[in-house]
């Protein structure tokens, strides 16, 4: 399981990099959780 | 985030934590030198792209081998199949639309588009050689030499990137 946290100010800097994340690890088939 | 917070947060993080894995996304290149403070593992430069992200993934999951723990499945016609990625030599595009993967033991006919599994593959660790190949470098014994003795096919237009990626 990979666990990361994303913490900004932005409310959309956190959207973009939660979606691109999420994109990342579900395209290597990769447990994880984002926060 | 602005880098002062950033770096107020990263020292936050290490009081409690020494281990986590800290990556900034910032404009203020100027308080680089702050952020070594912290041990960050590396930067990202607004503004960025999905590379920029991804990239950054592939780098700390190679730094942490977090590859080397992985099992990845893939469809087979008698059902699923589970491997280790160490266990992976290549995978080859045949006749009919087969995809075979070869492992170390045996060669298995799995039921998915080449293209798809090289998505899902570390690309630090697999590379697409030709339209009809993925390999594993980590058992790249010549230019196109498998460990196994088999003999992998080079696209002559990707030769001069592949001897790139071989000696990193």
């Amino acid at each position: 399981m990979l666990s990361i946290a994303i913490c900004d100010d932005e409310k959309e800097i956190i959207k973009l990099v939660n979606a691109i994340l999420s994109n990342y690890c579900e395209k290597r088939f990769i447990n994880y959780q984002i926060y | 985030m602005k880098s002062t917070n950033g770096i107020e947060i990263g020292q936050k993080i290490r009081e409690n934590n020494r281990l986590v894995t800290i990556v900034y996304i910032t404009s203020h290149t100027e308080n680089w030198h702050e952020a070594y403070k912290v041990h960050a593992f590396d930067f990202i430069i607004k503004p960025f792209t999905k590379n920029d992200i991804f990239s950054v993934m592939d780098d700390y999951l190679a730094a942490v081998n977090f590859n080397e723990k992985r099992k990845i499945i893939f469809p087979t016609d008698g059902g699923i199949i589970c491997l280790n990625i160490n266990d992976i030599y290549y995978f080859m595009y045949e006749s009919k639309k087969k995809v075979y993967v070869y492992t170390s033991e045996k060669k298995i006919l799995i039921r998915q588009h080449l293209m798809e599994i090289y998505e899902k593959l570390d690309k630090n660790r697999f590379y697409r050689s030709r339209r009809d190949c993925i390999l594993n470098l980590e058992y790249v014994q010549d230019v196109i030499v498998m460990k196994n003795g088999d003999l992998l096919p080079l696209a002559q237009k990707k030769k001069d990137e592949f001897l790139t990626i071989l000696t990193k």
